[in-house]
Parts: C-alpha cells; sequence; structure tokens
C-alpha cells in the first residue's frame, strides 16, 4: 500500500493484541536509500511507556521491523510489547 | 554511518536539479508501507518551471522518485536524468 507521510500522522497504534499504544507522529528516513528506519510514536499510553521504560518521555522511535501494517491504524508486532527482563 | 532524517523535517525544503534549476518545494513523500520506503517527492512547482515537462499527480504537484534524489542537505538536489518525463 502506499501512503502519504501527512496521511500517515496522527494514525492511532495499536499492538497485535489490540492495545493502545500512542499516536504515529513522523518517520525516521535513511536519505541515501529512502528506507524509512522507524516510526516516532507520540502521545504514548502511560500503560506502554510503563512497560518499555519511557515514562516521562514525550515520545519513542519504533523501528520499522517492529510494524505489522499501516492502514487506517498501525499495528505494532506484540513482540516489542514485553516488559523489559530484569537482570 | 547511517544518517537519520525526521520525515516532517524535509517538508517544505526547496527541491532543486543538478544543473540548477529550481523545481519547487516538497510538500509531501509518498511511503510504500510494507516495504517502508519512500517512493516518491511530492513537489509543489516553483512558478517560474514548465510543468509539461514533468510527470504530475491529480493535484499538478511533481511526482519525483526518491531514487533521483542526489543529496539532502539544506536543499533537496535532484539527479536530471533521474527525472521522469511526461
Amino acid at each position: 500500500m502506499v501512503s502519504r507521510l501527512t496521511k500517515m500522522s496522527g494514525l492511532e497504534v495499536f499492538t497485535e493484541g489490540g492495545k493502545h499504544v500512542g499516536v504515529l507522529e513522523d518517520v525516521s528516513i535513511d536519505p541515501e536509500t529512502g528506507k524509512v528506519l522507524g516510526i516516532i510514536l507520540s502521545k504514548l499510553d502511560s500503560d506502554f511507556s510503563k512497560k518499555i521504560g519511557a515514562e516521562g518521555k514525550k515520545g519513542v522511535i519504533v523501528p520499522y521491523k517492529a510494524i505489522k501494517s499501516i492502514g487506517d491504524i498501525v499495528l505494532l508486532r506484540d513482540l516489542i510489547y514485553e516488559p523489559p527482563k530484569k537482570s | 554511518m547511517v544518517t537519520k532524517i525526521i520525515g516532517k523535517s524535509l517538508i517544505g525544503r526547496n527541491v532543486v536539479s543538478d544543473r540548477g534549476t529550481v523545481i519547487g518545494k516538497l510538500i509531501d513523500l509518498s511511503i510504500e508501507t510494507l516495504a517502508g520506503k519512500v517512493m516518491m517527492l511530492i513537489v509543489k512547482p516553483d512558478k517560474s518551471i514548465d510543468t509539461k515537462y514533468f510527470r504530475l499527480n491529480e493535484r499538478g504537484e511533481i511526482l519525483i522518485p526518491f531514487a533521483a534524489v542526489k543529496a539532502v542537505k539544506d536543499v533537496l538536489i535532484i539527479n536530471e536524468g533521474g527525472i521522469p518525463r511526461a
């Protein structure tokens, strides 16, 4: 599917498990190849930011390979929603 | 080193050909969402250029394949040979 940056910005982001994560704010691009390296999420759900240890942060960058699909919403693979392991 | 640029920071930058022609201003990027690749630059044509030599979308905006981009800094430099002619 081909979309536009201005249309992608503002899409709601969910995990495969149906949990709301935040809002797609922007994308990060490699200017050499045009590859999208990641998406920048803002308005993070407090539940999500707590689990990934990003409490109080304005946003996070999610690597593009963690994205399952982008359509009317953005769907993330569940693997990134696992709580960090305590060492 | 992989340099990263933020998509929205590109919007509004001037788009210039490697022969010095001002083409216009970048207004959007078209992105292939499955592969995660920027396909086209969507450029609002400068008043001074003749758009009949360019590939346009239905809104009269110029489409330039990302593969034709030579450099991205304060302006975007486009390899003129890589621009599809209408």
